[in-house]
């Protein structure tokens, strides 16, 4: 089993403004890496839409918190793991909504479910907060893996 | 806000640069502020760099509340960073896209 090397970690607050700069931040990252770059991408969005989870329900909107983003690879896979200091929040959340109903809410875990190979709360060592952990398998190639994903460019 | 174009009747809302949390409760305002109206909207998507689910949602609630009051609602210039999106929620064939 090949070891896990860290690329590195992202810090910011719970603001939407430290978006910006933790998605060109994480491809800065994932370009070192050399992953596809429409992978490349789609792990922007979805690493962005679980930050904006962290900002909006596990902070619920306060400016302060801390946020850390660390990313690991080795030859098959990227993991990232999303550390916060807020309340633990329940693990269904990460359960997607059925797009059917077309509710505008709902689609940043969608999203994240349909790019994500993998996602799993971890125990916290800290006591408090929350560590989603996400990772992506690819080929040789840096293209994903998953049952023939396509990203929907059927 | 973002800039407007009104033309025939029409209101066009162009879009640009990333339309992510920081800026889609204000983009959410300022298309509600326009379907209330009851004029027709575009929204001009070729300038938008990066879109999140936020922004997606933006457009999910404009096209409903136009369906619902019988307004002329649609995105134009649908580039490969908002059709990534739009695909990866299975929405490119549920908008109105020109």
């Amino acid at each position: 089993m090949s070891e896990e090397e860290h690329l590195g970690r992202i810090r910011f607050k719970s603001r939407a403004e430290e978006l910006c700069g933790v998605r060109r931040k994480l491809k800065a990252m994932l370009r070192v890496k050399t992953c596809q770059c429409e992978t490349t991408e789609c792990i922007i969005i979805a690493i962005n839409e679980a930050c904006m989870n962290v900002i909006e329900h596990a902070y619920k909107g306060r400016c302060d918190g801390d946020i850390l983003l660390d990313v690991f690879c080795d030859d098959r896979k990227l993991v990232f793991r999303l550390t916060d200091f807020a309340d633990r929040v329940d693990p269904a959340v990460l359960r997607p909504k059925d797009l059917n109903n077309m509710e505008p809410g709902g689609l940043g875990v969608y999203l994240l479910d349909e790019i994500m190979d993998e996602l799993r709360f971890m125990p916290c060592s800290h006591g408090e907060g929350n560590i989603l952990e996400m990772k992506k398998c690819l080929d040789d190639n840096g293209q994903p893996v998953r049952h023939g994903e396509n990203y929907g460019n059927e | 806000m973002f800039p407007t174009i009104e033309k025939d009747g029409r209101t066009t809302i162009c879009l640009e640069g990333e339309v992510d949390l920081a800026v889609s409760p204000r983009l959410r305002r300022q298309i509600l502020d326009i379907l209330y109206t009851g004029k027709g909207l575009t929204i001009q998507l070729t300038n938008v760099e990066y879109i999140d689910s936020s922004g997606v949602a933006c457009l999910v609630e404009a096209y409903q509340y136009a369906r619902k009051h019988d307004i002329s609602f649609d995105l134009d210039g649908v580039n490969q960073a908002v059709m990534r999106v739009l695909k990866l929620a299975k929405l490119d064939g549920v908008l109105p896209i020109r």
